[in-house]
């Protein structure tokens, strides 16, 4: 692909100094995303998914702390570095909300209780917008109608818990697309709802994607959700990438013991009845006391000597498709 | 909203009758012979024998305790035993004077406590977070009497500013409004902070910066409204407290408030005045008790669209 | 010992600790340390300013000023200890016979217990005192009464929350009596609460007892407690402002101790608190 990436991260390290200690969320992860490409972030909780996404955001606050790195985003004809702004500054509230805009996993807390659910969204827009505040309006009103909220127009008038979790989590996404951002990134959106509400939200999401000419960048700890929503994805282990790819060449051909893993627990019809799922062995450990050599290796079924010492890179194991694991690889 | 509101104003018809009933009892638990006390101790039988049969003392308690509640229920409270006025006018202007100073302490440390909690949960963890917090330590260990007599002597002895007593001019009201407003602005500042700590962890705070509002939109508008549910409490809470601290304010600064008109009635034993100011301290507190939930319920969403 | 041995940590709650234990050891050694009779009036000494014989001068009866201090020290600490004992005797029992018991008495008692708890303490103080009277016993009587509720309603809290476990549900079923369920199993979980909020409130009850006697409604003349010191010497702070420094030190470094070590305990006990402060 020759197109630019709209945004592009390169060696991102995050961590959080606490009492306790360091904490070392994101440990060195790089990726890009193209325009009106969706990428799907995979892993356990605690892989440092969600704070990579904050990262982009610039919503990373003390005790946090972007120790390197940089995330290269286009915005107004010039390439600004995400990770060097200050997150309260003026640049980065520019960026927000209309470059770059998110939905998180817990619609049921992520909208203000105590505003009505059209003057957030009005909110939004006149916060980067020139335009009259009836203009906001009818425009938050389409908005509502365009995310499939059934009478856009009762529904501007009311509060946050008048409304169901899968209609607040519909209303947050109208939010977001508010400014036309061409990123949308979207943190564990459908978690927290039902399945059958789950795959109303993928498709309006599906949907919106083409409406919008929206990139997105779509962090699930669930790998059939990627399946039917990503056109690459990237598998994150205790803050680093351990695979990436094209979602199909993931899936046919996942590489790195801890993708097989993760496949390994998705039910899929075909196999009903004949093959049991496996799950992965053990827990993450705590960013606290990452274990020496390879993230992976102490749940790892075919860890190696070397994998408790070193800790292998990313390499390319077919065009496009990289793995870190020295299965892969022939150790230098 | 309406049947909180009509629901509310009927709970003050059995809190009254309640607090009758408690002043009643009140009476006839004090230790000695309410005639003898009326009389004076040294009064001859035969005067006592007379107050005895005049104010009903020697019926049975539950002709009393009727004849009592009838009497205040047509707004009769007494007569005091000193001025021989009735207890209602003595006890009427004193409202007012003591509604002056607790509302004017309770404006001066819901202003304070609000501009300072909010800018130390602002800065939250850092130096000025640290003064600020430290500040408000002393000044709720440091009561009324003790700030208000290094202010007296400090403003109106040492610098001879503004008036020691009294309560007749603008200048009167400085020390005394801020002594008392200082003292509830530390105790309020320390829970205003923590009500905005709070509310600024929440995650409606992450989608109100993800949106790209500006700081002060993200503490002035997303969190201080969500804030203001508790705090509205704790200000209702704070007013009663300030009523409570008014007693000892108005002993200090000589004020012609109700708190010391109840402080002096109990010194010289004038009953009938005591009682009176209880009752209405009682039914104050119950009010702003009322208007506090009702003010909470118009605040919350949640409650007023239900 | 774990306990202490986490409170050691904490340098803050450490430091007024041990000026706490100070305090106290001062009020229960109050007759042999001080320096004068704090009673003995001598008409030819009255308002001496500080010097090297009376370190915080003397008052308008010529008595010792420090020694009026430190015996006042030990007023308090009795008051304010009975009356949080006498709080929890009589908030404590209630809460968990109200709570264990249920149904209509609970709904009342919880009724009146919320009732009492938006009055101000130093108005129930007051209006009690009109009737246990102004005296030591008095005092302890009224702030006891006042403070009760916050033990009623913790009490109760925790007794509901007890009696959900299976142990208890357990000890109902196989016929226990409820004296016995109190005693034997939801005291235990109470203890630590009740702990807590005794450290709370003592600043209360120290500001409350003092607050009462500056209004002359405390221990009377002439024992000597730090509120009604401060009120003698309001009538004679223009020529004699010194005799407010001695009470007053005494009053808000007993308080400021009380908070700080009030606080430390709780973070102890309870270190989850901490992270959002």
């Amino acid at each position: 692909m020759s197109v630019d990436p709209l945004i592009e991260v390169k060696d991102l390290k995050v961590h959080f100094h606490t009492e306790d200690g360091v904490a070392r969320a994101v440990d060195g992860v790089g990726f890009s995303i193209a325009p009106e490409r969706t990428l799907g972030v995979v892993g356990e909780s605690g892989c440092g998914k969600s704070v990579t996404a904050r990262a982009v955001m610039g919503l990373i606050e003390a005790p946090g702390k972007i120790e390197q790195g940089e995330i290269l985003l286009r915005h107004n004809g010039r390439t600004v570095d995400i990770a060097k702004l200050d997150p309260r500054g003026a640049e980065i509230r520019g960026i927000r909300g209309t470059e770059i805009a998110m939905i998180f996993q817990e619609p049921m807390t992520s909208l203000n209780p105590v505003f009505r659910i059209g003057d957030q969204i009005v909110e939004a827009i006149l916060l980067h917008e020139k335009i009259g505040r009836a203009a906001a309006r009818e425009r938050a009103v389409e908005l509502l109608a365009a995310v499939g909220i059934p009478l856009p127009r009762q529904r501007f008038e009311q509060f946050p818990h008048q409304l169901s979790g899968g209609m607040r989590q519909r209303a947050m996404i109208a939010m977001a697309m508010s400014c036309n951002p061409k990123l949308l990134i979207a943190d564990e959106p459908t978690t927290a709802l039902d399945v059958t509400i789950q795959a109303q939200v993928m498709d309006l999401m599906n949907a919106l994607r083409r409406d919008f000419n929206t990139a997105i960048m779509f962090i699930t700890h669930d790998l059939g959700v990627i399946a039917g929503m990503a056109d690459d994805v990237v598998v994150m282990y205790l803050g680093r990438i351990v695979e990436s790819g094209p979602v199909r060449e993931i899936f046919r051909n996942p590489k790195h013991p801890y993708t097989q893993g993760l496949m390994g627990s998705i039910p899929s019809l075909a196999d009903w009845g004949v093959r049991r799922l496996t799950a992965i062995d053990g827990v993450v450990p705590s960013p606290f006391a990452v274990p020496q050599g390879c993230g992976f290796a102490p749940r790892c079924p075919h860890a190696m000597e070397i994998c408790r010492t070193r800790s292998p890179d990313l390499a390319e194991v077919a065009p496009g498709h990289a793995a870190a694991c020295f299965l892969n690889q022939v150790p230098t | 909203m309406t049947r909180l509101i009509i629901g509310r104003l009927l709970f003050m018809v059995p809190a009254a009758l309640g607090i009758i009933t408690f002043l009643f009892a009140l009476f006839h638990l004090i230790p000695g012979d309410p005639a003898i006390m009326l009389a004076g101790d040294n009064a001859p039988r035969s005067v006592v024998d007379a107050i005895r049969e005049a104010y009903g003392f020697d019926q049975p308690l539950h002709v009393q305790y009727g004849r009592y509640m009838a009497k205040v229920l047509q707004g009769d409270l007494g007569i005091s035993n000193y001025s021989r006025d009735p207890v209602v006018n003595s006890v009427i202007p004193r409202i007012i004077n003591t509604a002056q100073l607790a509302f004017l302490s309770m404006l001066f440390a819901m202003i304070v406590s609000l501009v300072l909690g909010c800018v130390s949960a602002m800065y939250w963890n850092r130096p000025l977070d640290k003064v600020v917090t430290v500040v408000a330590l002393l000044g709720i260990c440091t009561p009324v009497f003790v700030s208000g007599l290094l202010a007296i002597y400090f403003f109106s002895i040492y610098l001879g500013w503004l008036p020691i007593s009294g309560m007749s001019s603008w200048r009167h009201f400085i020390l005394p409004v801020i002594t008392l407003g200082a003292f509830q602005a530390a105790v309020l500042t320390r829970m205003v902070r923590s009500c905005m700590v709070d509310a600024l962890g929440k995650d409606y705070i992450v989608t109100a910066r993800a949106k790209g509002a500006p700081e002060f939109l993200v503490v002035f508008k997303h969190a201080l409204r969500n804030a203001l549910l508790p705090i509205v409490t704790l200000f209702g809470l704070g007013l009663g407290h300030t009523l409570g601290g008014s007693v000892v304010t108005e002993t200090i600064f000589n004020w012609p408030g109700l708190g010391r008109l109840m402080v002096n009635s109990i010194l010289t034993r004038d009953l009938p005045i005591t009682q009176g100011a209880i009752f209405f301290f009682a039914m104050i507190f119950i009010l702003v008790n009322m208007i506090v939930d009702l003010v909470y319920a118009w605040v919350d969403p949640r409650i007023r669209y239900d | 010992m774990e306990f202490l041995r986490r409170y050691r940590r904490d340098t803050v709650g450490l430091f007024f600790g041990v000026l706490l234990l100070i305090l106290y050891a001062v009020a229960l050694t109050a007759h042999w340390i001080t320096p004068a009779d704090p009673m003995a009036v001598n008409l030819r000494e009255v308002f001496s300013p500080p010097s090297a014989k009376h370190w915080l001068g003397t008052d308008q009866f010529g008595r010792d000023v420090l020694s009026r201090v430190i015996l006042a020290t030990q007023v308090t600490v009795k008051v304010t200890s009975f009356a949080c004992l006498f709080a929890v005797l009589v908030g404590v029992p209630i809460g968990m016979f109200v709570g264990y018991r249920g149904g209509w008495v609970e709904a009342v008692a919880m009724r009146l217990t919320d009732m009492l708890l938006i009055f101000p303490i130093i108005m129930l103080a007051i209006v009690i005192v009109v009737v246990s009277g102004p005296t030591e016993t008095g005092v302890v009587i009224a702030l006891g009464i006042a403070q009760a509720p916050t033990f009623i309603r913790i009490a109760r809290g925790v007794t509901l929350a007890a009696k959900e476990e299976l142990y208890v549900e357990a000890a109902i079923a196989a016929g226990s009596g409820w004296p016995h369920i109190l005693v034997r199993h939801i005291w235990p979980n109470i203890s630590t609460p009740i702990i807590v909020q005794a450290t709370l409130t003592l600043p209360v009850f120290v500001l409350n007892a003092s607050a009462l006697s500056y209004l002359g409604l405390g221990v009377q003349p002439p024992t000597p407690e730090w509120g009604q010191m401060l009120n003698e010497a309001k009538d004679h702070l223009i020529t004699s402002p010194y005799l407010i420094v001695g009470p007053a030190l005494a009053l808000v470094v007993f308080v400021l101790s009380a908070n700080l070590v009030g606080d430390a305990v709780q973070e102890t006990l309870n270190p989850k608190l901490k992270k959002r402060k």
